[in-house]
């Protein structure tokens, strides 16, 4: 209600008009609360503070603009900081300074009004910070991120001196390479022992932030740890000569700084690794070449020399050979070809794991269907059928896969040798959500208790009866590992053996 | 056809010694000249007849097989010599190698001797028997 006790000029009266006048033009919001909590006088600044027309504010109750108020001066003098409430409902900080003011006409309090300056500060914080996360999450260089964080906490937080460290890989010394403030001198990459500064040790160790508010003889300072998951990699370290107080803002806006360089420094470790482990597979890779080189060109050679002249032997001494001799010889011989199948075979093993894996469109269907058209014509005489399922295209490599049914078609023909007619089928069936190509036929199977150790290189289960060099199996299953499927197989003996495998990208 | 030779070019005596014995086998009678080594074959190399076929081992101490082919086609006389690579390797950076520098052909030798007796006959028919070389320039005086 409108208190008309002091509706201009009344209450001053003709010689205070000039304190009315001051009172009206001050450059702060200021308003005189009665007993009643009405505001017995609003002036301009208050009016545009709330977003008042002149005139609209006076005699209104002061909760109108200051909502707490309605708990009383009591209430408003509990803290500086309260909520405002504008004309069109809108909220704004407010700090608010009461003095209680005696007068003839009775006690009233008067409220100098400010906008809060917290809540614009913490927003600000906000945003600064939100646009120091959208760099970290886009940078590449760490080291200039570190920088830009230093940069950026001594303008936000006005503090005089910030510096970042990281902790060498190792994890014992930290090297604070970025910093505003500091005297170049005393960083630039030399490494600090942590222990000894008391604060920077209580940090790291805890893992917890630590702010100090400081006084004429001690810095107020903010140490903050850099954690990637559970380990502190680094520290930022802010603070400024003489007493100075963290707000929560403050300390949430270095909290989150210190999270997002967090984030960069992983990423950038974690990159590191990579190009450090391609760096030692092709290493590795140079090494396998090296090697298989030279066993290329120096272990064939004196086995030759063993075939040869073994063979050389039987031919220019034969009449004084007796059939014992003889058998030896075709022993000596048979040996070393032997030998050589095996020298190509794991030739050809390290060579699927040495070439790069190129990627086509694999039509299996017409490169089974080759396949077994040429081990047909290479034994006219079998009986035997071969059924292929048809457009089974795949994604892979043209070679390897090509080898991959080579040396399973070459096994299924093996094995069925003593079958008539021999049955060999290579067709697909989706096993949850997943395509499985099989190789079937009903030659011998086999029989092991470790089905997966037929994969093995070397791995033979039928001893002198088939022949083989037993590193077929392995080809197959590296090369399928290389396409990130599985293979595995099954039998029963006498009946069969059936060879399942997958292949990682069937996308064709 | 009969003045035909065939030169050798290998280091190892067993080598050398089962290569005469697949050539006999394969019953080629043109004369085999043998050097066993880079250096020594290029030596001969300059003051000889054109050879109606040189056989190259790879792995040779001194110079290589790789690098004798290439120093041999740098020759004029030679330039059109059909030279076969006769070696133990069949490593894609030696295939490619020969190729790249002039080989004619590329054979890995098998381990079996009746296997490399047959190779040796094939290759003897093909490039000494049925090839003809091309008219060559006239050695320079």
């Amino acid at each position: 209600m409108s208190n008309r006790a002091f509706d201009t000029p009344a209450p001053f009266g003709a010689e205070q008009e000039h304190l009315r006048r001051l009172f009206a033009a001050a450059p702060v919001a200021l308003v005189a609360v009665d007993a009643g909590l009405g505001m017995a006088l609003v002036n301009a600044e208050a009016e545009r503070l709330f977003g008042y027309a002149p005139g609209k504010l006076e005699g209104r109750p002061f909760e109108l603009v200051v909502p707490a108020a309605a708990g009383g001066t009591a209430a408003l003098a509990l803290g500086r900081e309260h909520a405002g409430r504008r004309e069109d409902g809108t909220e704004l900080a407010l700090e608010i300074g009461l003095s209680v003011v005696a007068t003839p006409l009775g006690v009233f309090t008067l409220a100098a009004i400010a906008e809060g300056s917290e809540r614009k500060h913490a927003e600000e914080l906000l945003a600064l910070g939100a646009s120091f996360g959208q760099n970290a999450l886009a940078t590449d260089d760490v080291a200039r991120l570190k920088q830009e964080a230093a940069e950026l906490i001594a303008a936000a937080l006005q503090v005089r001196f910030v510096r970042v460290g990281e902790f060498d890989a190792a994890g014992g010394s930290l090297v604070f390479n970025a910093s505003v403030g500091w005297p170049a001198k005393s960083l630039d990459d030399r490494s600090v022992d942590v222990d000894v500064e008391p604060q920077l040790a209580r940090s790291v160790r805890t893992g917890k932030p630590i702010f100090v508010e400081g006084d004429e003889h001690t810095p107020a300072s903010a140490t903050v740890p850099i954690r990637v998951k559970d380990a502190v990699v680094g520290l930022l370290h802010a603070g400024t000569t003489g007493p100075h107080k963290f707000r929560a803002a403050d300390i949430a806006f270095l909290t989150g700084v210190g999270t997002m360089l967090g984030m960069a420094i992983e990423r950038d470790r974690r990159e590191q690794r990579v190009t450090d482990l391609n760096i030692e597979l092709q290493h590795r890779y140079d090494e396998l070449e090296t090697f298989s080189y030279s066993v290329a060109h120096d272990l064939r050679a004196p086995l030759r020399s063993v075939a040869g002249f073994a063979s050389a032997l039987e031919e220019d001494f034969a009449d004084a050979l007796d059939d014992e001799a003889r058998r030896f010889i075709g022993l000596i011989i048979a040996g070393s070809n032997q030998m050589g199948h095996l020298i190509d075979a794991l030739l050809s093993l390290v060579r699927v794991s040495r070439q790069e894996l190129s990627r086509g469109t694999v039509d299996l269907t017409s490169v089974a269907r080759s396949i077994a058209a040429e081990l047909q014509a290479a034994d006219p005489d079998r009986n035997a059928i071969v059924m292929v399922a048809p457009d089974l295209c795949v994604t892979g490599d043209p070679v390897l896969l090509r080898l991959v049914i080579q040396n399973l078609l070459d096994n299924a023909w093996k094995f069925t040798r003593g079958k008539d007619p021999a049955i060999i089928g290579f067709a697909t069936q989706i096993v949850d959500g997943e395509t499985v190509f099989s190789v079937k036929d009903n030659g011998v199977g086999f029989a092991t208790e470790y089905p997966d150790q037929i994969f093995a290189p070397f791995k033979r289960l039928h001893g002198k009866a088939f022949e083989g060099t037993g590193i077929g199996l392995a080809t197959v299953a590296r090369i399928i590992r290389r396409h990130g499927g599985r293979v595995w197989a099954q039998s029963v003996p006498g009946s069969g053996a059936q060879f399942f495998f997958t292949l990682g990208d069937e996308r064709a | 056809m009969n003045d035909a030779y065939i030169l050798l070019v290998e280091d190892r005596p067993e080598d050398v010694e089962l290569t005469l014995r697949a050539f006999k086998r394969a019953r080629l009678v043109n004369e085999i000249v043998v050097r066993n080594d880079g250096v020594e074959a290029l030596e001969f190399l300059q003051d000889a007849e054109a050879p109606a076929l040189i056989l190259v081992d790879i792995n040779m101490p001194r110079m290589n097989g790789i690098m004798l082919l290439e120093q041999v086609r740098k020759l004029d006389h030679l330039r059109f010599v059909p030279i076969v690579m006769l070696t133990s390797s069949d490593e894609e950076r030696d295939l490619i190698a020969s190729y790249d520098r002039g080989a004619n052909s590329y054979v890995r030798k098998p381990v079996t001797f009746s296997d490399f007796a047959d190779l040796i006959a094939r290759l003897g028919m093909y490039w000494v028997v049925l090839n003809e070389v091309p008219a060559r320039s006239p050695r320079p005086a």
